[in-house]
C-alpha cells in the first residue's frame, strides 16, 4: 500500500489510525478535509487529530468506515436505520455502552 | 449522515469538556475570523482543518450560530470591499484581467470557508432560513464587487466593445471573455441576462441594422448574402467560444431580423442580380446561401418560392405560346424538358430537394403546358420522333430515362385523351410501316402509361402490339399454304382488329389487277381458318415496293404508298394520263389522290411522273406522263413517305371534334355510375364529382356536362325533381 | 472489497484490506511502505494465542477473518524481533450523562 492513499487519523489520547483514504471519505468533515483547495495543514501532511474523540471511539469509527464499504454503501449510521443496521449477517456490531459517543463522534463526522 | 433525513429526536451534540467561558463565543469566533483573513491572504496552509471546523462546530452547538453568521457576513464583505477597490484601481486592459483573477481566488477561498463552515451551513442554516455560504459568497461578489457603481457600467461596456473589435476583425482574449461571462453566469441566470445579454443584443441590433443598410447599398444581392451568412456563422461561433449557449437562438433572431428579414424583398428582387438572375445563370451555390438564409425567417422561403413560380409560369408561357415553337413539336418538348431539367437541378442543389418548391415547379409546369392545346400532340409527336430515330445508338438506360421525362410531361397533360388519341395515330404509323425503333422501347413506354392511367388506358394499344404478332403468324401460315405462288407480287398483310386501330372508314380503291390474285388467296385462306369474320382493306395504310426502269435502263426501287402504288401502276399500260382520268381508274378520295400526285410530281428528286402545266397545284385536267428521264443517285428512292407530322390546322380541328365525341360516353357513363349509387343529386354535386371522376384522362367541360345530363333525361335514365328543379334522380 | 484486519502495534493501528486468500506474505507487501520496513523484518502474531503467522500460508487456512486484530512486531538492532506490544486505550467511562440518554 502507498502512504498517499491512506490518511492516519489520531485520537485524543494520540493514538493512530492508519486508513485508506477512500475508506476515510465515507466520513463528510474528513472528505472536505482532504479536498478542500487551498492546503490545510492535514492534506499536507495526511494525518489528522481529533483531540475530542477518543481512541475507542475512534477505532470502532474507522471499522465502520470498512463495513461501510464492505456492505452498505447507502446506510446512515446517524438515523433512525440504525436499528435496522443491527439486523442480519452485514450487521455493524456497537457495544451499548459506546452508542452514544458514537453517534456524537459520527454526528461530528459527518458520517 | 445525510442531513436531508428529518429526525424525529434530537442529538446530543459531541462531548466538549471546555467550561462555559463567558468569552467562548469571542474567543473561538476570533480565531475563526483569523483564519478567513489568512484564507484571503493565501496563508492557509498552516491553518488545521480539523480545529476550525471543530470551533464552527462548537459555536453552533453552544447556540452561536448567529454570530458565526453575521461574523461571517462582516469578514467576507469587508474583504471584498478590498478587493472591489483594487478592482477599480485597476486601468484599461488588465481591469478584466484583475476581476477574473480576483474571481478566481474568491471562488477558492469560498470553497475553504464553506467547508471549515460545513457543519453551520448543515444545521444553522437550514433551521435559521439564511441563505448558504456559498450561495452568501456569490451574492455578496454580485453585490459589492460587480454591482459597486464604478464596476457595473465598466464591466459592460469594457465586454460590449471587445465584442465589437471581435467584429471588427480584431483578436482578442477570448478565454479572458469566456471566464468573465462564466462568471455572470455563475452569479445567477438573471446577472447574465440583466448585466450583459439585454445589452448585448440591443447593441447588436443596432450594429446589424447599420451594417446592413451599407451593404445593401453597395453588394449585389449574392455578395450581401454571403457577408450575410458569414455575420451569422461568426456569431454562432462567438456564442460556442464564451456566451451562454441559449443566448444563441437570441442573437441569430437579431442578425436573421436585421440583415434577411428587412431586406428580404429588396433582395430577392435586386436589379441584375437577384433571384431571377440566379436562377437564368443557375447560381447554385447563391440559390443554396440563399435558400438557408431566408429559411430563418418566417415567410423568407414563401418569398422565394413565389417568385419562382412566377417566373417559371412566365418564362414557360412564353416558350409553348410562341408561335416560332409551334413548327418544330420535337424542339418544342426538348425545350420543355430542358426547362423541368434545369429547375430540377437548381432544386436539387440549391433547395435541398424542398418539397414544397418540388410541388411549386410541378403546378408551374402544370398551368402553363395546359395554356397550349397541342401540347399532347406535340409531347406524343417527341415520342415519335425519339422511338422512329432519335434513340439509335442509345442504352437502354437512356431510353428509360428520356421516357421517364416524357411520362413527367404526361402527367402534367389534363387532357390525357387527347395524348392517347395522337400516340394511338403514332404508333399505328410506326408499327404499319415498320419504322419502330426498339420494340422493348415501345412496351417500356406502355407500361409507364398503364401504371399511370390504368388498364383501360392502354388496352387498345396493347392490342396493336398484340395484331401486329398475329399477323406475322398469319403470314407465315398463309406463305406456307400457298404451294405456287409463281412470281405474283409478294403481298404482306397486317390484320387490324376493328377499334384498336385509329382507323378511319375510307373507300377502298381499286387495286392493280396484277395484285388483286394475291389478295384474293389471302382473303380466302383468311376466312378459311378464322370463321364469320370480315376483312376489309385499308388501302389508304398500306405501302408498297416498286420496281422501275427508266428511259437510259436504269433501275430503281421506288418504296410508295399503297396509294402511290395504284397511281404508278396505271403508266404501265398509258403513257398519259389526266387527273380526272386517274381518279376514275383508282377510285383515290380527290384529296389524297392530289397529295399523293403531288409528291410523285412536284418533289425534286422524286419525281418519277412529269406534270403539265410544271405547276406545284394540281388541277383536274393537269396531265401526267411518266418521267423517262427520271435519276436519282440511290437504288432505293422513297417517295413520300408516311411520316407523322404535326396536323394542319383543319385536321386538328377535326381530331378535337372526334376527341369531343369520344368524350360524351365517357361523361355518360360517369353520371350514370355516380347516380346508380347516389339516386339523387344536385346538379352541382354532379359536375364536381364527374370532373373528379375523369380528371386523370381530360378536364370536362360543365357545359357539356350538362348536355349529356340533358340526353340522359330525355333517354330516361335521370329525371329532374319535380319541386327543386336543380335535382336529379336516377331512373332505374 | 472482501475483509480488512487491523495490524496493531503500540499504539497504532493499520487497516488492511485483503482476500481471505492472501497470504501472509502479501500483507506484509502491503505494509512495507507503511511501516517503513521490509517484509523480512516484519512478524505477524495472532495476540490471543501468540501464534506466528507464516508467511507462505493464507489468512483463511490461520483462521484470519474480516475485522481480525494481528499484532505486529518488527526485527530488532540485534537481528532479534521485538515482543507483542499492543497498547491499550485507557479512555472509556462508564460514567454517562443522565441527560445524555435522553433519546
Amino acid at each position: 500500500m502507498r502512504k498517499e492513499d491512506t490518511v492516519k487519523l489520531i485520537s485524543a489520547e494520540g493514538f493512530e489510525f492508519v486508513v485508506d483514504k477512500e475508506a476515510a471519505m465515507v466520513s463528510q468533515t474528513i472528505h472536505n478535509m482532504l479536498t478542500s483547495p487551498g492546503s490545510f495543514a492535514e492534506r499536507q501532511h495526511g494525518e489528522v487529530t481529533f483531540p475530542e474523540i477518543s481512541t475507542t471511539i475512534l477505532e470502532k469509527i474507522c471499522q465502520y468506515f470498512y463495513w461501510h464499504l464492505q456492505f452498505a454503501s447507502s446506510i446512515d449510521l446517524n438515523s433512525e436505520n440504525l436499528a435496522v443496521v443491527s439486523g442480519k449477517e452485514t450487521e455493524f456490531p456497537i457495544e451499548p455502552e459506546l452508542t452514544l459517543e458514537l453517534m456524537m463522534a459520527a454526528n461530528y463526522l459527518h458520517t | 449522515m445525510s442531513s436531508q433525513k428529518k429526525r424525529t429526536f434530537q442529538i446530543e451534540a459531541f462531548k466538549h469538556r471546555v467550561v462555559v467561558d463567558p468569552k467562548y463565543a469571542e474567543k473561538t469566533w476570533k480565531v475563526l475570523e483569523h483564519a478567513i483573513h489568512e484564507i484571503y491572504n493565501h496563508n492557509a496552509s498552516g491553518l488545521s482543518f480539523e480545529e476550525l471546523y471543530r470551533n464552527a462546530y462548537n459555536m453552533v452547538l453552544h447556540k452561536f450560530g448567529e454570530k458565526l453568521y453575521s461574523g461571517l457576513v462582516t469578514t467576507m464583505t469587508s474583504h471584498l470591499k478590498e478587493i472591489s477597490q483594487s478592482i477599480e484601481s485597476a486601468q484599461g486592459e488588465i481591469f478584466l484581467e484583475e476581476l477574473n483573477r480576483k474571481w478566481i481566488d474568491h471562488n477558492k477561498a469560498l470553497q475553504m470557508i464553506r467547508d471549515i463552515l460545513m457543519y453551520m451551513d448543515r444545521t444553522f442554516i437550514p433551521s435559521s432560513h439564511k441563505t448558504p455560504v456559498h450561495e452568501l459568497g456569490l451574492n455578496l461578489w454580485r453585490d459589492v464587487v460587480i454591482h459597486s457603481s464604478k464596476t457595473q457600467a465598466r464591466l459592460r461596456d469594457t465586454l460590449l466593445e471587445l465584442v465589437l473589435r471581435e467584429r471588427n476583425g480584431e483578436v482578442i482574449n477570448r478565454g479572458l471573455m469566456r471566464n468573465i461571462i462564466k462568471m455572470l453566469m455563475d452569479l445567477g441566470l438573471s446577472v447574465y441576462q440583466e448585466d450583459f445579454e439585454k445589452h448585448f443584443l440591443s447593441v447588436s441590433a443596432n450594429f446589424y441594422c447599420l451594417e446592413s443598410q451599407k451593404f445593401i447599398e453597395t453588394c449585389d444581392c449574392g455578395d450581401y448574402l454571403k457577408k450575410a451568412e458569414r455575420r451569422l456563422n461568426e456569431e454562432i461561433e462567438r456564442v460556442s467560444h464564451y456566451l451562454d449557449p441559449r443566448s444563441e437562438i437570441k442573437i441569430t433572431n437579431v442578425v436573421e431580423k436585421e440583415m434577411i428579414d428587412s431586406h428580404m424583398h429588396t433582395l430577392v428582387h435586386m436589379e441584375n442580380s437577384g433571384l431571377v438572375n440566379m436562377l437564368v445563370d443557375d447560381k447554385y451555390e447563391d440559390l443554396g446561401r440563399m435558400y438557408s438564409l431566408f429559411r430563418r425567417v418566417p415567410t423568407g422561403l414563401t418569398v422565394v418560392k413565389d417568385v419562382m413560380t412566377a417566373f417559371v409560369r412566365d418564362t414557360g408561357k412564353q416558350l409553348v405560346m410562341d408561335p416560332e415553337r409551334l413548327r418544330d413539336p420535337v424542339d418544342f418538348v426538348q425545350r420543355l424538358l430542358d426547362l423541368k431539367d434545369k429547375y430540377d437541378k437548381i432544386i436539387n442543389m440549391s433547395f435541398t430537394n424542398d418539397k414544397t418548391f418540388q410541388n411549386a415547379l410541378n403546378s408551374s409546369f402544370e398551368h402553363f403546358i395546359n395554356l397550349n392545346a397541342r401540347s399532347p400532340e406535340f409531347i406524343s409527336l417527341f415520342v415519335d420522333d425519339k422511338l422512329r430515330r432519335g434513340l439509335k445508338g442509345v442504352g437502354e438506360e437512356d431510353v428509360e430515362i428520356v421516357l421517364d421525362k416524357v411520362m413527367m410531361l404526361f402527367r402534367y397533360l389534363q387532357e390525357k385523351d387527347v395524348f392517347e388519341k395522337y400516340y394511338k395515330q403514332h404508333l399505328a404509323k410506326r408499327l404499319l410501316s415498320g419504322k419502330t425503333i426498339s420494340d422493348d422501347a415501345e412496351r417500356s413506354l406502355i407500361v409507364k402509361l398503364k401504371t399511370e392511367c390504368g388498364y383501360q388506358f392502354t388496352s387498345k394499344l396493347e392490342g396493336m402490339f398484340t395484331d401486329m404478332k398475329t399477323s406475322y403468324d398469319t403470314m407465315q401460315g398463309f406463305y406456307a399454304s400457298q404451294s405456287d405462288v409463281g412470281d405474283s407480287p409478294s403481298l404482306v398483310v397486317h390484320v387490324l382488329t376493328t377499334g384498336s386501330w385509329p382507323t378511319q372508314p375510307s373507300p377502298q380503291c381499286n387495286l392493280p389487277s396484277e395484285l388483286l390474285g394475291v389478295c384474293e388467296k389471302f382473303r380466302a385462306y383468311y376466312l378459311g381458318t378464322h370463321n364469320g369474320r370480315r376483312l376489309s382493306w385499308q388501302t389508304n395504310m398500306g405501302t408498297a415496293d416498286l420496281k422501275a426502269t427508266f428511259g437510259k435502263g436504269q433501275k430503281h426501287e421506288l418504296n410508295v404508298s399503297t396509294y402511290q402504288m395504284c397511281v404508278l401502276m396505271l403508266f404501265n399500260n398509258a403513257d398519259r394520263l389526266t387527273c380526272k382520268e386517274i381518279e376514275q381508274a383508282t377510285g383515290i378520295p380527290l384529296l389524297d389522290l392530289k397529295r399523293c400526285l403531288q409528291s410523285l410530281a412536284c418533289v425534286k428528286g422524286k419525281n418519277v411522273l412529269r406534270k403539265e402545266p410544271m405547276s406545284k397545284d394540281i388541277a383536274e385536267d393537269d396531265t401526267f406522263f411518266f418521267n423517262d428521264k427520271f435519276t436519282s443517285k440511290f437504288f432505293k428512292v422513297k417517295i413520300g413517305t408516311v411520316v407523322a407530322q404535326r396536323e394542319s390546322e383543319p385536321e386538328n380541328l377535326e381530331t378535337r371534334q372526334r376527341v369531343e365525341e369520344d368524350r360524351k360516353p365517357q361523361i355518360e357513363a360517369a353520371i350514370v355510375r355516380i347516380m346508380k349509387s347516389r339516386r339523387t343529386l344536385d346538379h352541382n354535386n354532379i359536375v364536381a364529382e364527374v370532373t373528379k371522376q375523369l380528371q386523370s384522362r381530360f378536364l370536362p367541360n360543365p357545359v357539356v356536362i350538362k348536355k349529356r345530363i340533358e340526353s340522359l333525361i330525355e333517354r330516361e335514365f335521370l329525371e329532374r325533381d319535380r319541386v327543386d328543379r336543380k335535382l336529379y334522380r336516377y331512373l332505374a | 472489497m472482501d475483509m480488512y484486519i487491523r495490524v496493531k502495534r503500540s499504539k497504532t493501528t493499520y487497516f488492511i484490506r485483503c482476500k481471505p486468500t492472501d497470504k501472509i506474505l502479501e500483507i506484509k507487501l502491503k505494509l512495507q511502505e507503511l511501516v517503513d520496513q521490509p517484509a523480512n523484518n516484519q512478524r505477524l502474531i495472532i495476540p490471543a494465542t501468540g501464534e506466528v503467522l507464516e508467511d507462505s500460508r493464507t489468512l483463511a487456512d490461520q483462521k484470519v477473518e474480516n475485522d481480525a486484530v494481528v499484532a505486529l512486531t518488527l526485527r530488532k538492532d540485534d537481528n532479534e524481533f521485538e515482543e507483542v506490544n499492543i497498547v491499550r486505550p485507557n479512555d472509556f467511562y462508564q460514567a454517562r450523562d443522565a441527560d445524555g440518554a435522553n433519546w
